[in-house]
C-alpha cells in the first residue's frame, strides 16, 4: 500500500514541478498586490508537495544524524532545498527532492538490471544440502557441511558441494561446468565435483571438500570477488569518491559565505546569489554517478564473459584484456587436439609390428602422458608389469625402463642419443617415439594430433582484435611445431622445450615486448607456472582441479581458443564506457560548479535546474552506459 | 582469517563504500572488502572475536541489514 501510495504521489509532484516551473517561468512576476503570484500560488503548491516526497528523506536524514554521519547525501540535499526556500526559489526546492527520489528509484531497478546478467552463474550457487548422516534426511546451509559429511543428491538436483559416491549410479549433466553436452555415467566410487546435476537416480555423496573449497564456490568466487583484483579506474573512483564530497562541501561553505563578505554584506540580494550557488553545490555534491556506474560496467561485462562460460577472476584483468598485445600459446591441448593417435609403425632391425608395439606399449604402461595413452591404445596386448623394473621418466625425452633385466628406451630422439644408440633421426612432421631395447635400435611410431577447427579461426581473430603477436611453445622437434604452426598461422614457434623452458621462454617474450599486455593460453594443470607468470594467465578445460583456477586469472570452461576473442571485444567496450563515464560525470560537475560561481550569466536563476541534472541526470545517463554492456550485439 | 559473507539491506552503492570504510578503521581488521552489486563482503581479521564489532556496526549501518556467512 505505502508503496504504491509513493509511486502515485512521486508520479503527481513530478507533474506539478512541470507545472509550477512553467507558470513560475511565464507568470513569476506579476504583480498582484502585495504579493506576487510566486508566493501566493507556487510558494504553497511546492511546500505542500514538498512535504509529501520528502517526509520518509526527513526521517532517514535523522536517523543518519542520530549515527553522527552528518555528511550523508540525503541530509545535503535537504540542505539544498531549506536554502532555495530560502532564497525563495520553490519550485527548484521542490525539484530537488522529486528528482532525488526517481534518481534512486531508477538506481535500484539499474542495479536489478545488472544483476540479472550475472544471474544465471549465480543461481548455480546452492542454498541448501539434504545431509544424510545414518540414512537421516536434513536440510542444511552448505557452509555447515563438514568434511566426511554424507548428503543426499536427488533426481534434477545440483551436486552442492564435491565429494565421492557411496551409494547409488546416475547419470550427469556436467555441461555447466566442462561445456560437456553428452551427460555421463557416474556410479559408487566416483568422484564428483559440484555443480553437475544429477539427471538420473538419488545419490549419496560424501563431503571430500568444504562447501567453500569445492569447485562450484570457487568458480562463483572468481567471478564475485575480484577482491584485491579491482582495476585501477575502480580505485580511482573509491579514492575520488572520499575527498570529494567534503570537498564539494567545503567549497558550499566558502562560497556561501566569503564573496557576500567582500562584496557588500549588507546588500541581502549579494547573500541570495552566493546561498544559491552554495545550494546548487551541495546538490551536485554526490558522487554517485561514478560510484555506481564504473563498478556496474566491470560487474555487468563480467557477467557478460561468463555467460560465455568465460569466467574473468576480476576487473583489472578485463582491463588487460583490452589492451592485450601478444598471446603465447601451449601447442598440445590448445591449439591442437591433444588426441593423439598411433599412425604408422615402423620397425627396423628384423623385429615385425606387433613386436615393436609391444615393447612399446610395455615401456609406456605406467604413464598418463597422451603419447603414452595413444600408443597404449593402439592395439590390445597382455602387459607383464612384473618383469618392468626401475622405471624413469624423463620429463620431455621419455621412458627408461628394465625389461627381462635389459634396458627398454622409448622416447625423442634427445633420450636415445643420450644413451648412444646407434639409429638414424626420421624427419616427420607428427610425433615420432623411438624405441630401443638391450641396446639395440628397434624402430619408431609415428604419432598424429590434430589441430582444432577452431584454433585457426580464433588466432586469425586475434589480430583482428588488435593482438600483434601470436606465439606457440611446445616440448615436440622443429618438424611438428612447423608443421602445425603453419597451418595453424602463429606468428612464430619455439620447439623443443622442456617445461621448464616453456616458462623461461613466456618470461622472455614478456620483456622484449613491453607495450600492452601478454597473455598465456594453456591447460590449467601442466602450464600452472606459466600462467602464473603472464600478465594474463588463461586456462582451457581442466575446471575441477585446484591448481586451474588457483593459478589463472581467466578460465575458459570448454575447449574452444576462440572463446577468447568474444571475452577481448567485451573488456574493449567495457574499457571505453568506463572512459566515457568518468570523463562526462567529471566535466558535467566541473561546469555547472564553474557556471555557478560565475554571477549575473542568463542562465543564473536556473542553475538549480542545472545542478539537478548534474547529479541525477548525470547520474541516469552513467548508469545507461553501464547497463548497455549487457546488450549483446547480434552478428 | 578470511571470512565471506552475503548481505542484505545495504542499497546504495556510496553507503556501501561508507561501511567498508568504518569496517576498515577497525583494530584487528586487516581488510574489508565490499562489492555492493553482488552483496558480498570479504573480510580478514585478527581473531574471531572480533567478527561480534563487525556484526554489530553492518547492523546498526541502515535498518534490516543482515548478513550470511559462506566461507
Amino acid at each position: 500500500m505505502k508503496k504504491k501510495f509513493d509511486e502515485i504521489v512521486l508520479i503527481a509532484s513530478t507533474l506539478v514541478t512541470i507545472i509550477l516551473l512553467v507558470i513560475h517561468i511565464l507568470y513569476g512576476n506579476i504583480d498582484l498586490g502585495i504579493n506576487n503570484l510566486n508566493t501566493l500560488v507556487i510558494l504553497p503548491i511546492s511546500l505542500f508537495f514538498y512535504l509529501l516526497v520528502s517526509y520518509d528523506l526527513f526521517i532517514e536524514s535523522f536517523k543518519k544524524i542520530k549515527k553522527k554521519n552528518f555528511f550523508d547525501e540525503v541530509t545535503l540535499s535537504l540542505i539544498a532545498t531549506i536554502a532555495a526556500f530560502a532564497i525563495g526559489e520553490y519550485v527548484e526546492a521542490l525539484a530537488v527532492v522529486v528528482f532525488f527520489q526517481i534518481g534512486e528509484k531508477f538506481e535500484k531497478y539499474a542495479v536489478n538490471k545488472s544483476r540479472d546478467s550475472i544471474k544465471s552463474i549465480l543461481n548455480l550457487r546452492p542454498d541448501k544440502v539434504t545431509l544424510y548422516n545414518d540414512g537421516i534426511e536434513k536440510v542444511i546451509e552448505p557452509f555447515d557441511v563438514n568434511i566426511d559429511d554424507l548428503f543426499l543428491v536427488k533426481p534434477g538436483e545440483r551436486v552442492p558441494i564435491d565429494g565421492v559416491i557411496i551409494k547409488g549410479e546416475s547419470t550427469i549433466d556436467t555441461s555447466s561446468m566442462t561445456g560437456e553436452s553428452i551427460p555421463r555415467f557416474t556410479k559408487e566410487g566416483d568422484e564428483i565435483i559440484s555443480g553437475v546435476i544429477n539427471l538420473g537416480s538419488p545419490l549419496v555423496i560424501k563431503a571430500t571438500r568444504e562447501f567453500y573449497n569445492s569447485t562450484i564456490s570457487k568458480m562463483l568466487d572468481l567471478v564475485e570477488n575480484a577482491s584485491s583484483q579491482k582495476a585501477s579506474s575502480e580505485r580511482f573512483i573509491t579514492k575520488f569518491a572520499k575527498i570529494y564530497t567534503p570537498i564539494v562541501i567545503l567549497l558550499a561553505v566558502i562560497v556561501a559565505i566569503l564573496p557576500p563578505l567582500i562584496i557588500d554584506y549588507q546588500d541581502a540580494s549579494v547573500w541570495m546569489n552566493y546561498i544559491r550557488t552554495a545550494a546548487s553545490f551541495l546538490v551536485i555534491s554526490c558522487p554517485c554517478a561514478l560510484v555506481l556506474s564504473v563498478p556496474m560496467s566491470y560487474f555487468v561485462s563480467l557477467g557478460e564473459a561468463s555467460k560465455l562460460k568465460v569466467f574473468i577472476k576480476g576487473s583489472t584483468y578485463l582491463d588487460k584484456l583490452a589492451s592485450l598485445k601478444n598471446v603465447v600459446l601451449d601447442k598440445t591441448g590448445t591449439i591442437t587436439k591433444g588426441n593423439f593417435v598411433v599412425t604408422s609403425v615402423n620397425p627396423k632391425n628384423g623385429i615385425n609390428n606387433d613386436e615393436l608395439l609391444k615393447l612399446a606399449q610395455h615401456a609406456e604402461s605406467f604413464s598418463n602422458h597422451p603419447i603414452a595413452l595413444a600408443i597404449l591404445k593402439a592395439n590390445q596386448t597382455e602387459i607383464n608389469k612384473d618383469q618392468l623394473n626401475n622405471y624413469l621418466e624423463a620429463q620431455g625425452k621419455g621412458i627408461k625402463v628394465d625389461y627381462f633385466n635389459k634396458t627398454l628406451l622409448a622416447g625423442n630422439a634427445k633420450l636415445l642419443k643420450e644413451e648412444n644408440i646407434d639409429f638414424k633421426e626420421e624427419k616427420s612432421p607428427f610425433t615420432l617415439v623411438y624405441i630401443a631395447y638391450d641396446g639395440i635400435y628397434k624402430g619408431y611410431i609415428e604419432i598424429k594430433d590434430e589441430i582444432k577447427e577452431t584454433s585457426k579461426i580464433a588466432i586469425s581473430n586475434f589480430h583482428k582484435n588488435g593482438v600483434k603477436n601470436v606465439i606457440m611453445l611446445t616440448g615436440d622437434n622443429y618438424e611438428i611445431a612447423q608443421a602445425v604452426a603453419k597451418e595453424a598461422q602463429v606468428n612464430g614457434f619455439y620447439a623443443n622445450l622442456l617445461p621448464l623452458d616453456k616458462t623461461n621462454k613466456l618470461e622472455e617474450i614478456i620483456k622484449k615486448e613491453e607495450k600492452g599486455y601478454t597473455a598465456f593460453i594453456g591447460d590449467g594443470v601442466n602450464d600452472a607456472p606459466s600462467l602464473t607468470k603472464a600478465d594474463i594467465g588463461i586456462s582451457m578445460g581442466g575446471i575441477g582441479s585446484d591448481i586451474t583456477i588457483e593459478s589463472s586469472d581467466i578460465v575458459l570452461m570448454d575447449d574452444d581458443l576462440n572463446k577468447v576473442n568474444p571475452a577481448i571485444k567485451i573488456a574493449k567496450r567495457n574499457r571505453i564506457a568506463v572512459y566515457e563515464n568518468i570523463i562526462f560525470a567529471l566535466a558535467i560537475k566541473l561546469i555547472v560548479m564553474i557556471l555557478s560561481v560565475i554571477p549575473n550569466l542568463p542562465i543564473t536563476p536556473y542553475i538549480m535546474w542545472f545542478a539537478i541534472f548534474a547529479d541525477v541526470g548525470v547520474t541516469v545517463i552513467c548508469v545507461l552506459n553501464s547497463l548497455r554492456l549487457s546488450i549483446r550485439k547480434r552478428k | 582469517m578470511k571470512m565471506t559473507f552475503k548481505f542484505n539491506g545495504i542499497d546504495c552503492a556510496v553507503c556501501a563504500l561508507k561501511l567498508e570504510d568504518k569496517i576498515k578503521k577497525l583494530e584487528n581488521v586487516n581488510s574489508c572488502e565490499i562489492n555492493f552489486l553482488a552483496n558480498r563482503m570479504d573480510i580478514d581479521i585478527q581473531n574471531k572475536e572480533d567478527l561480534e564489532k563487525i556484526v554489530e556496526i553492518c547492523e546498526d549501518f541502515e535498518d534490516g541489514v543482515t548478513l550470511k556467512r559462506i566461507k
